[in-house]
């Protein structure tokens, strides 16, 4: 039954129109609270008390004075974790609360609860901890060598990784063309407007409430298990609403400290990072150090990439090995290449964390691989973007890792949209253009692609739906609402296949106890966990519709259709039984009212050897083109135009869409011309938006997205994810436009003004001192 | 001689079996996967692939160490507590 409407592509009254955000009135007019507002009675504050060091061994920790201070309620150290005294999802080598050695300047040693903020802050100063420092290690090359400071026992390297397809150098000694070059991406901030925050309390139970903006309840209720040695079912954890995330919640951030406080303390207790301690210890993204060195025939086939990865994953991996494999997936681009050589490093230093971040290590190699392909193409003589198009993969194509690529690719078709866009069809005419004779204007090509979900790793996501005695429903989906739109085209989604309107339709989200587990709202994957985790529950809710409304009727269930909100009679036309009426005869009769069911995502049986979770099962792709003008004396970028077509598959809801577009545009500015945490020695100087430049509305471009629906088979009615696919290419079209517009080229990302100033004036392309 | 000792489990292993915390008599890590095979032999997919090798990435703990890798010839003592997370996040 549900089987031909989740693949219906014509008749819908719900999916693909533009359907008002759900969240969108209360987040614009300020009327939606956070965790961080809110206010319960009797509540704690909580203060984590943060090494002083990068780098340093714990000789003694002392919390006398601290404990003594009037008002304090309580000063946690290693010594009260009941369980794992760790946390990360993929590798737990992250202390809850450091026992014997601190490994950055964000690392926790003690939490403080106490009657006031105030209180608990004059109290964290109060807990006298014995560091002996020890070296600092910041750079993630010299981190590799052997004999380099350890930060953990087994050594400076997290993960080595080799794939290798083909024969790279063969195939060099057959290139017509060859280029190498070293990249480095910054250290980017997610800058959500809302830093880490929650409040942890006990319900009458004594079981533990987390309201906490995070990206996972149920991985969040894993990890709090895992640390305080008790069954999860004794964790609620509620994640929404959320201010924002962009990957930096999907890990333990407050999470265990509050659980630990509020079962000490017995009472509600609330923590609030402040935006100084987000920079330092929150999560960023990894910055990179890329080497590539690509190969073309003379008439501009990719035919080998070799590719030399070091990511700093700073003191604790997170998911930085994931991370890792994501980079070395999409570091041939959307393209055919036949001989692959991949190496890729994950590197522990004193740099903060990195994490997960919107990307997940693709924006980093796409500047790599798009900068290469963009100087074989001058090198050939060939157009830059029939270049991409020759080499863009099509329907049926084997991907660069011998994998028959199985899900819809719309690559070609973005470029087709890019070749025709205004920026590019007009890029001669721009260049003659400009607002003053020092400042010169150019246009940057480039395409994208990165799978959705956890490639081979087991992906799992379940719903719930349950009629209510009104004849409305309560869909449950654990993956939170991060900003993304996920809530609305869930209820889209259900109204749509249950026949009711959108109204009828409240998402029970992100909440343990109220949902099952969909899973994380992270790698893309949300729309498409949730969306098919829905479809599959829909059946049996109709089921249970139809087979009510026949006890009710009378009717054999073959007589009856489901019409909007009832079940008519296919002989009778006039009669039927409303859905309120089905919920009542339910209620009545004490019947059950809740479904549930899940989906597994496709995948691949074992993954590529030397990698996790290479490949994915289908993956999204976009085109963009990036209209810039270089202030020849500064050195300064102004973005002036900016095109961008994805394929996401079937779009939801057309608003939703084009503001995840935006969004990324906008965060990819920052990528890829001022956002860059700067370290020395171990310490971070930029913690606040006053140093740390984000993008302002200032600086957003026109921007223009004309997509390519394809139809994803695996995904609900066509859809696939979006999330990360628009910030992927935007730094590269940028630096390619840098180029277009002066001649020198660029291989760090952020661009800033220093860089550009200093290259123009070399005059060979180089930037920095490298 | 078995050790009885309290299984937690996780994710998608928790949503198989349909418990998150169950009591099994094993003496080795081997023989709970076995009985939690037994008890839901979906169970085999989630931790194992098709030519029977424990598949990567999936976490198991004893008494809230974590074996890197997993040795599921590890003996079990009365009252151990044993952990199974599946794997949980990727990109």
């Amino acid at each position: 039954m549900t089987e031909p409407i989740a693949k219906r592509k014509e008749n819908l009254k719900w999916i693909g129109k533009p359907v008002t955000r759900k969240d969108g009135v209360g987040k614009v007019t300020g009327e939606t609270k956070f965790f961080s507002d809110m206010i319960f009675p009797n509540m704690l504050w909580a203060k984590t008390v943060r090494s002083k060091y990068p780098h340093a061994r714990i000789r003694k920790i002392d919390t006398t004075k601290a404990e003594a201070l009037p008002g304090v309620v309580a000063v946690l150290t290693y010594k009260d974790i009941p369980g794992l005294n760790a946390s990360g999802i993929i590798v737990p080598d992250q202390p809850v609360l450091c026992h014997d050695k601190v490994r950055y300047l964000g690392d926790s040693v003690a939490v403080i609860a106490a009657e006031s903020l105030e209180t608990a802050e004059v109290a964290a100063d109060l807990v006298e901890v014995d560091y002996e420092p020890l070296p600092v290690v910041s750079d993630p090359t010299k981190a590799m060598d052997v004999d380099s400071p350890r930060i953990h026992e087994k050594g400076n390297i997290q993960r080595h990784a080799t794939i290798r397809v083909g024969d790279v150098e063969r195939a060099f000694g057959e290139a017509s063309v060859i280029v190498e070059n070293t990249f480095r991406t910054g250290r980017q901030m997610h800058m959500f407007l809302e830093p880490e925050a929650g409040i942890g309390m006990l319900d009458e139970h004594g079981n533990i409430v987390l309201y906490v903006g995070g990206q996972s309840p149920y991985r969040d209720q894993m990890q709090v298990s895992r640390a305080l040695g008790i069954r999860p079912e004794q964790i609620r954890v509620i994640s929404t609403p959320v201010g924002g995330a962009f990957g930096g919640k999907e890990e333990n951030t407050v999470q265990i400290h509050l659980a630990l406080l509020a079962m000490k303390t017995k009472r509600p207790v609330k923590m609030v990072w402040t935006r100084e301690e987000s920079g330092v210890a929150g999560m960023k993204r990894h910055p990179m150090i890329v080497t590539m060195k690509t190969a073309a025939n003379e008439t501009g086939e990719i035919i080998a990439n070799k590719v030399h990865i070091i990511a700093d994953t700073g003191a604790y991996a997170s998911l930085g090995p994931t991370v890792l494999d994501v980079a070395m997936e999409n570091s041939c681009g959307p393209y055919r290449v036949p001989n692959i050589d991949i190496e890729a490093y994950l590197v522990y230093t004193n740099n903060g964390v990195a994490g997960a971040f919107r990307g997940f290590g693709a924006p980093q190699v796409n500047f790599a691989m798009e900068t290469n392909l963009d100087s074989i193409a001058e090198k050939l003589g060939v157009d830059r973007l029939e270049i991409r198009k020759k080499n863009a993969l099509r329907e049926g194509d084997i991907g660069p890792f011998g994998n028959k690529i199985l899900g819809s690719i719309g690559i070609y078709e973005t470029l087709l949209k890019a070749e025709n866009c205004e920026i590019w069809k007009n890029r001669e005419k721009s260049k003659v253009t400009s607002s003053a004779p020092w400042c010169k204007r150019g246009v940057g090509v480039a395409a994208a692609v990165k799978g959705f979900g956890f490639g081979a790793l087991p992906d799992f996501a379940a719903a719930s739906m349950q009629i209510t005695p009104t004849g409305k429903f309560v869909v449950g989906v654990s993956c939170p609402e991060i900003g993304q739109g996920a809530v609305t085209a869930y209820a889209q989604i259900a109204a749509e296949t249950l026949h009711c309107d959108i109204g009828d339709v409240y998402i029970a989200s992100a909440d343990s106890q109220l949902a099952p587990d969909t899973g994380t709202s992270s790698a893309s994957m949300a729309l498409v966990r949730g969306g098919n985790a829905i479809l599959a529950a829909a059946p049996r809710m109709l089921e249970l519709i139809l087979e009510t409304a026949a006890k009710i009727t009378g009717k054999p269930t073959d007589d009856l259709v489901l019409k909007e909100s009832c079940v008519g009679s296919r002989r009778d036309g006039k009669k039927s039984v409303t859905y309120a009426e089905i919920a009542q005869y339910l209620h009545k009769t004490g019947s059950e009212t809740r479904v549930v069911a899940g989906f597994n995502v496709p995948r691949v049986e074992k993954p590529v050897e030397g990698s996790i979770e290479i490949p994915h099962w289908s993956y999204m792709y976009a085109s963009a083109v990036a209209l810039v003008e270089v202030n020849t004396l500064t050195g300064g970028i102004k973005v002036l135009k900016f095109f961008l077509s994805p394929d996401s598959g079937k779009i939801i809801n057309p608003q939703s869409y084009t503001g995840q577009c935006e969004g990324a545009i906008v965060q990819g500015l920052g990528f890829a011309l001022t956002e860059e945490t700067q370290i020395d020695n171990g310490v971070i100087k930029t913690n606040n938006f006053t140093t740390y430049i984000i993008p302002t509305i200032s600086d957003v471009p026109e921007i223009e997205i004309d997509p390519v629906e394809t139809y994803e088979k695996i995904g609900p009615f066509g859809a696939k994810g979006l999330g990360e696919i628009g910030i992927i290419p935007v730094g590269s079209a940028i630096a390619n436009a840098i180029y277009d517009a002066t001649g020198i080229r660029v291989f760090t990302l952020p661009a800033t003004p220093e860089r550009v100033y200093t290259g123009l004036k070399r005059g060979d392309g180089s930037q920095d001192e490298r | 001689m078995s050790a009885r000792v309290k299984v937690r489990l996780f994710h998608e292993l928790r949503n198989q079996v349909g418990e998150s915390e169950i009591e099994i008599e094993a003496t080795t890590l081997n023989e709970v996967v076995q009985s939690l095979i037994e008890k839901q032999s979906a169970v085999r997919e989630l931790l194992f692939d098709s030519k029977g090798r424990l598949r990567g990435h999936i976490l198991f703990y004893v008494n809230n160490t974590v074996l890197n890798p997993p040795d599921l010839a590890r003996k079990l003592n009365d009252g151990d507590l044993v952990l199974l997370v599946p794997p949980a996040a990727g990109g």
